[in-house]
């Protein structure tokens, strides 16, 4: 059963939290575990995983309440971060990204476009996005790639690459927050 | 500081989504508080993410909410040193964020390129840091003095704030040295004495404003153990500063044959 909206007020939400007031956690957790988890699942590819670095990872906000300023920037992007950082680790320890690697550009294409059915609206809306720009934030965001790993695979100079990444953000961003 | 130029380098992306490295990391996070622009672009920028993220959104298992919340009651149980943010802890809390303000006034001096007061600086917060992790019930003392250094630093940084270099007079001592920061806006006047003699005893440094021509006391002084800075009497306009030895108690015209240092203020 979800509790009621605490507070509209977002610094009154902060404060609650940072005191670590249990409801205001659970409103968290129902509000935003959907969007922790579905990603936590796009980058680690296992529901068993998924679930224990979603673990991880909302121990780590609790955890780690009080280090989040509202001046930095919204409360669910530091929440991501986390969450990113978290399934990004697993990642590496698991070596998945170098059989990832194997991955040719088509099928990170159809994977892309397996959205789930309820954001119809914002996968439209990703999938206008240009193909080299779509890839480059997958292999970034998502694969958890570094720049440089991105521009061999790619087979393009780094200075390229860092280029096409700012220039993906800069269209997600017309996308997504249009003027 | 080229705002525009730092922005289209990419630099902010790369921040955003964690391919920076650590140096980069905190300078980008350093350069945003002091610019707001950098802030607000970071923020749709992360916004940008967010939503990029959510269209991969997918309900959790409901079974893995009552597994953390259960985890988080056994946390909190086990842990007391997780303290939630009462009043108690004030000075404690609030040391957190201080720091990373102090690390932006920092900042904005590197972005001024006042190196030399950066280092200073940098002694301050260290010796500052020292206080607080000895002496922790003395967290009123300490809570003032942080709050003083933080002013002192917002002042470095902030765009109306003169700094006028006091030289010594050679006849009376040459390696003199002492700085005033004046904040036009304000008309705060702030001393740092950084290389003055010991006074005989009965005698005291008096600090001077010339304005039109004229001396202006701005109060007498005595000289502190560690780097500080002392608040002295405000003035609207100055063409020079100046610090005589007198009395103790100071005069009300200066002595001019004890005149140790000296300084014009730019532009005059």
């Amino acid at each position: 059963m979800r509790p009621n909206n605490l507070l509209t007020d977002p610094s009154d939400f902060v404060q609650l939290l940072q005191a670590r007031n249990k409801a205001a956690f659970e409103q968290l957790y129902d509000q935003k575990s959907s969007v922790l988890y579905g990603l936590i699942l796009k980058i680690v590819k296992s529901e068993q995983l998924a679930q224990d670095v979603m673990q991880d990872s909302f121990i780590k906000i609790w955890k780690h309440i009080d280090q989040y300023q509202m001046d930095k920037g919204p409360l669910l992007a530091w929440m991501i971060q986390i969450a990113r950082r978290t399934a990004l680790d697993v990642l590496q320890s698991k070596e998945e990204r170098i059989s990832n690697q194997t991955m040719d550009q088509s099928h990170i294409e159809s994977q892309s476009m397996s959205y789930n059915i309820d954001n119809i609206d914002l996968s439209e809306k990703v999938k206008s996005l240009k193909p080299e720009h779509n890839i480059v934030i997958q292999y970034v965001y998502l694969n958890g790639y570094t720049h440089e790993e991105a521009a061999q695979l790619l087979n393009i100079p780094l200075g390229t690459l860092k280029t096409r990444v700012r220039n993906a953000l800069q269209e997600l961003r017309k996308i997504f927050i249009p003027l | 500081m080229n705002i525009p130029e730092y922005i289209a380098s990419g630099i902010l992306e790369q921040y955003v989504l964690g391919s920076v490295t650590e140096q980069e990391r905190r300078e980008v996070e350093c350069l945003s508080k002091i610019y707001p622009e950098l802030q607000s672009e970071i923020t749709a920028l992360q916004e940008t993410m967010s939503m990029y993220a959510s269209v991969y959104r997918k309900d959790a298992p409901p079974a893995l909410k009552q597994k953390i919340f259960s985890e988080i009651e056994k946390l909190e149980l086990e842990k007391t040193d997780i303290l939630p943010s009462v009043a108690g802890s004030q000075a404690v809390k609030t040391f957190v964020p201080s720091w990373i303000k102090f690390a932006a006034a920092a900042c904005a001096l590197t972005a001024i390129t006042l190196s030399v007061m950066y280092t200073r600086q940098q002694k301050m917060l260290q010796e500052s840091e020292v206080l607080l992790a000895e002496k922790n019930n003395q967290n009123q003392l300490l809570d003032s003095s942080i709050n003083l250094i933080k002013a002192d630093l917002n002042l470095l940084s902030d765009k109306y704030t003169q700094r006028i270099q006091l030289s010594g007079i050679p006849e009376k001592y040459k390696q003199g040295n002492s700085r005033i920061y004046w904040n036009t806006e304000s008309k705060k006047v702030y001393l740092d004495v950084v290389d003055l003699p010991t006074p005989p005893s009965g005698k005291q440094y008096q600090l001077w404003a010339i304005k039109d021509g004229q001396p202006v006391d701005l109060g007498v002084f005595n000289l502190q153990q560690d780097s500080e800075f002392i608040t002295m009497k405000t003035i609207d306009i100055a063409q020079a500063f100046a610090i005589t030895l007198e009395d103790i108690g100071g005069v009300v015209s200066p002595t001019l044959e004890e005149m140790y240092v000296y300084g014009v203020v730019s532009g005059n």
